[in-house]
């Protein structure tokens, strides 16, 4: 298992080396560039040369893309060019909003799509099933802004069930240990930050978890049917085992296996769903300071975020792989 | 067993499978047949003869829409004191068909590799149907487990229970299988094709095990194949179908001595000899199981029978029971078949082959 796990991480380096050389390659191929969203219009030609030389860009790719090496090597991945602080500073200052957001999501598609679909494939064909089943398929087609905007309006401003922006109230006092409001909030047990943190979580989280959660349903629903012809359903009703046993034991552990794959997959999606969520709901995360290094051109932030976020992503599956050989014998024999 | 009710005797048993579009399917077709204990009574026939439905009918495990059972199938559950307890399979409720399941029949399928839980542990499976139904719990469940395990032939039980299917060899599956077949000695047990997917050494060791367990703990074992060197070996009684209905029911000595039913005939002949003469073709029955006319107007089998007359096609053909002195062999009394034109002393296959070690059974002298 640890060879298994060395070997994974091994595998970071070739996989962010070649994202970084595709990023620098696309990054630089977009028409524009920092000169333009930094200056007024009215800079002349000459101060935006000026500003393309001191940042650097003026130099050959290869140039640019070894000095980058050098010091992301020293743990340096740049400075933002629109904050002027270091990027690593400004990721963790907005990635944890992006994290309980996605983990929001995540818990939301997990807890409300296994039973569904697991209900869905037990009951098919009835109301219940055909409902599952439209209803994932509104949850996949449905852009997650246009959602986000309907959560927003019917539930935040007409009915003011939920707040409509944030993190928090504003006014509300916290202590910030982790950067994580809610975590924080539990830690230093201030009650009335973590219902009021949850409360802000609700429906960004709802937006973003349509489409893992119909996924998710389509997945189960699809993984339980399959199952249930298996012989070995039929082996253990001969047992005449109870009901059950023969639900929870044979059918679900062998029908969340292909689930458990869909979630880890889900979970980097997540993070590009955030960006669209975060920006409906002025929800301070990386999303929205992405998009706003995207119209800058801000070369530093936007390598260094896809990279940071990259390797998340390898984390998740590696702990989606050693969860399923826990999960699947067969795997870990190999 | 000394009781003159059987164990299970199964009445005019008809399977029906109505599919949308696609109109209804008489899977089985009115079979009757009883199982006493310490027998082993053969269903035999070729795929699509409806034997497994047979058999899951008899389990309760077909599923609940689009089948219709019809018939009778009345196992004696208990003959402790006078009173004489009856069920019938086919009625009683599911909840208590799942308390029977594994304590009074038990059933060994055709594929052990995925008749097994891939991601449960061997121990699990087994310990599971103790706890069930015998209530043992912890190491006292794991222990008769291994000893289960061990009764049907697994060395090293003890390090068996903690592996998964995939670690096991072909036949330990099946072994395993058993084990947990037999762990609440059942008073039935059906084998469906339970040798299908083994190797022929390993079949043989099977076939022995299930042997064994008949006469050591004098259960009844319904044992369904196509393989009729299986039957030879194995079957007290048989019963060969076809298109759902028995076609021949008999004693195995009657059976492969004196076999009157056409499609009988045809399936001993059509078995590989050893003694032909080489380059030899076999002689299949010809045509295939799809080509049959349904039972209410005439003989299933006519339109691939050799000898089949306008007779044929009259209506159904009836059971009938052979005259005593018809049937060659004694015991010959119980042999019926459902022909209007049958055979008498067909030369499929001489004594000699009957009586040869591989076909009567008694090897266990030579594997000692």
């Amino acid at each position: 298992m640890l060879r298994f796990i060395v070997r994974r991480l091994l595998q970071l380096i070739p996989t962010l080396g070649g994202l970084s050389i595709l990023l620098f390659v696309w990054l630089q191929r977009l028409p524009g560039g920092p000169e333009y969203a930094l200056l007024p219009d009215d800079a002349t030609a000459e101060q935006r040369a000026a500003l393309r030389r001191s940042l650097g860009l003026d130099e050959p790719l290869a140039v640019q893309y070894l000095t980058f090496l050098r010091r992301i090597v020293q743990g340096d991945l740049g400075t933002s060019l629109q904050t002027s602080r270091p990027v690593l500073d400004e990721f963790f200052l907005r990635f944890p909003a992006t994290f309980e957001l996605a983990v929001t999501a995540m818990l939301i598609a997990v807890t409300l799509g296994l039973p569904l679909g697991y209900l869905a494939a037990r009951k098919r064909g009835t109301v219940l099933d055909f409902a599952a089943v439209g209803g994932s398929l509104l949850g996949i087609c449905t852009p997650v802004f246009f959602l986000a905007f309907i959560l927003k309006v019917v539930f935040a401003e007409n009915l003011g069930l939920f707040p409509s922006a944030f993190r928090l109230s504003p006014g509300l006092s916290r202590t910030d240990i982790t950067g994580f409001v809610v975590l924080d909030g539990l830690m230093t047990r201030e009650w009335d930050v973590v219902t009021d943190a949850l409360a802000h979580l609700v429906l960004p989280g709802l937006a973003l978890a349509s489409i893992p959660l119909a996924v998710i349903t389509r997945m189960t629903r699809a993984s339980v049917l399959e199952v249930m012809g298996e012989d070995y359903v039929r082996t253990a009703n001969a047992k005449g085992l109870h009901r059950t046993t023969v639900r929870t034991r044979h059918v679900l552990r062998n029908a969340l296996l292909p689930v458990v794959t869909a979630v880890g997959l889900l979970a980097g999606s997540l993070f590009a769903g955030a960006v669209l969520t975060e920006s409906v709901f002025a929800f301070p995360g990386i999303g929205s300071f992405v998009y706003a290094a995207t119209q800058t051109r801000d070369y530093p932030v936007l390598t260094g975020f896809i990279l940071l976020i990259a390797t998340m992503y390898v984390f998740i599956n590696l702990l989606v792989d050693i969860s399923y050989s826990l999960l699947d014998p067969r795997v870990r024999a190999q | 067993m000394s009781s003159s009710t059987p164990l299970l005797a199964v009445d005019e048993l008809s399977v029906v499978f109505h599919r949308k579009g696609h109109g209804e399917t008489r899977a089985v077709d009115g079979v009757s047949f009883s199982l006493e204990e310490g027998r082993v009574t053969g269903l035999v026939g070729e795929s699509g003869c409806g034997k497994s439905v047979t058999s899951l009918a008899l389990m309760g495990l077909l599923p609940e829409r689009g089948v219709k059972v019809g018939g009778s199938a009345v196992m004696r559950l208990s003959d402790e004191g006078e009173d004489l307890v009856e069920a019938d399979l086919l009625k009683v409720s599911q909840r208590r068909m799942r308390d029977l399941r594994g304590t009074q029949l038990a059933m060994i399928f055709q594929d052990p590799l995925s008749s097994l839980n891939p991601v449960v542990p061997i121990g699990v499976q087994v310990t599971e149907i103790l706890k069930r139904h015998r209530g043992m719990r912890g190491a006292a469940a794991r222990k008769e487990a291994a000893d289960l395990l061990y009764r049907v032939g697994i060395p090293d039980p003890t390090r068996r229970l903690n592996e998964y299917p995939h670690q096991l060899s072909g036949g330990m599956r099946q072994r395993a299988l058993i084990a947990m077949a037999v762990a609440c000695k059942p008073r039935l047990m059906i084998a469906d094709e339970p040798t299908t997917a083994l190797d022929v050494t390993i079949q043989a060791q099977i076939l022995e095990l299930l042997k064994d367990l008949v006469t050591e703990e004098g259960t009844a074992l319904l044992m369904i194949t196509h393989d009729l060197g299986v039957v030879a070996g194995l079957c007290d009684d048989i019963n060969v179908l076809y298109a759902g209905r028995a076609v021949e029911t008999a004693e195995r000595g009657p059976l492969f001595a004196d076999p009157t039913h056409p499609y009988t005939v045809g399936l001993l002949g059509s078995i590989p000899r050893l003694d032909a003469p080489r380059g030899e073709p076999l002689t299949p029955v010809r045509g295939s199981v799809n080509d049959n006319i349904a039972w209410a107007d005439g003989c299933a089998f006519a339109p691939r029978c050799d000898h089949y007359t306008m007779e044929c096609l009259q209506g159904p053909p009836q059971l009938v029971r052979m005259a005593d002195g018809e049937s060659g062999s004694p015991g010959g009394a119980g042999h019926v078949h459902r022909c209007v034109n049958p055979i008498s002393h067909a030369d499929v296959v001489d004594r000699a082959v009957l009586e040869s070690p591989a076909v009567a059974g008694d090897d266990e002298e030579e594997r000692g």
